[in-house]
């Protein structure tokens, strides 16, 4: 599956990738969101629990790639980041289907709410890149609407 | 960033405005960042690593076959089929729940399908499982 990051979520991957803070090593945050990148390209639509799940409340077949902390031995201060990643499915009159990364986050201290102020950055940025991307369009989710 | 003895991981706010044709031209494929990490040995290590985890969690039908070393002419025999027909049926999207049990009682394992539901727990499906 061919996978696209739109250019803000881009910016986060930089931001992160660069920051050292109080001994923090981010990069290695960097590298497992990169490793469930890289499965998404492997297994396209074939990811799923418990490293990808369909986010039911999008109206676009959005999903969220998940990366769970194992456990709590980690030099975080907060405790590990529960990291998700919003991305959605494209397509063009051809039938060519390709993942769209929109958005990253860390959910642990606003659980599921995180979801939904993430949610609609996501279609946002989903529809912007489709802007740039002439020919693709989101894929709409069975009865979603926007 | 404030200074907080809490690092917290950014958070991924920026505005659709404050994206700049710059931005847009930029390559959007993620080969960039796995290009920076295959620069450092220990960080290709921890992607190796993290990839194959979740590759544990995740096999398509011709992944489950070969982790128990079965050649498609082996299953084949199994499931009284050519091997050139289970070589299509690895690469098939959608088939008949029978024709997935068999193939993955061929292999050795036992088919089960569970629905989840938001806000409730997870239900063992019973689809036409009389064998």
């Amino acid at each position: 599956m061919e996978v696209r990051l739109h250019p803000s979520f881009q910016r986060w991957l930089d931001e992160i990738a660069g920051i050292e803070d109080e001994g923090v090593d981010w990069f290695e945050v960097y590298v497992e969101v990169m490793a469930l990148i890289a499965a998404l390209g492997e297994f396209g639509r074939d990811l799923g629990d418990p490293d990808s799940h369909p986010v039911v409340t999008a109206s676009y077949d959005l999903h969220a790639l998940r990366r769970t902390p194992p456990s709590a031995t980690t030099p975080y201060a907060d405790g590990p980041p529960v990291l998700r990643i919003l991305y959605c499915y494209v397509s063009n009159e051809s039938g060519d289907e390709i993942a769209v990364v929109a958005v990253g986050g860390d959910k642990s201290s606003l659980g599921n709410a995180w979801y939904q102020a993430n949610l609609t950055r996501a279609q946002d940025r989903v529809d912007q890149w489709c802007q740039h991307n002439p020919g693709f369009k989101p894929i709409v989710r069975r009865g979603g609407k926007r | 960033m404030t200074a907080t003895n809490k690092p917290k991981i950014p958070v991924d706010d920026q505005g659709l405005d404050e994206v700049t044709d710059a931005d847009w031209a930029q390559d959007d494929s993620p080969n960039r960042h796995f290009e920076r990490i295959a620069g450092d040995p220990a960080a290709q290590e921890a992607l190796n690593s993290a990839l194959a985890q979740i590759r544990q969690h995740q096999a398509t039908l011709a992944q489950v076959r070969k982790a128990k070393q079965l050649t498609q002419t082996t299953i084949g025999e199994l499931l009284e089929m050519d091997q050139s027909e289970v070589s299509r049926l690895e690469r098939r999207s959608d088939m008949l729940l029978s024709t997935l049990r068999s193939f993955i009682q061929a292999a050795g394992g036992e088919l089960q399908l569970v629905a989840t539901f938001p806000e409730s727990t997870p239900v063992q499906l019973l689809v036409g499982d009389e064998s």
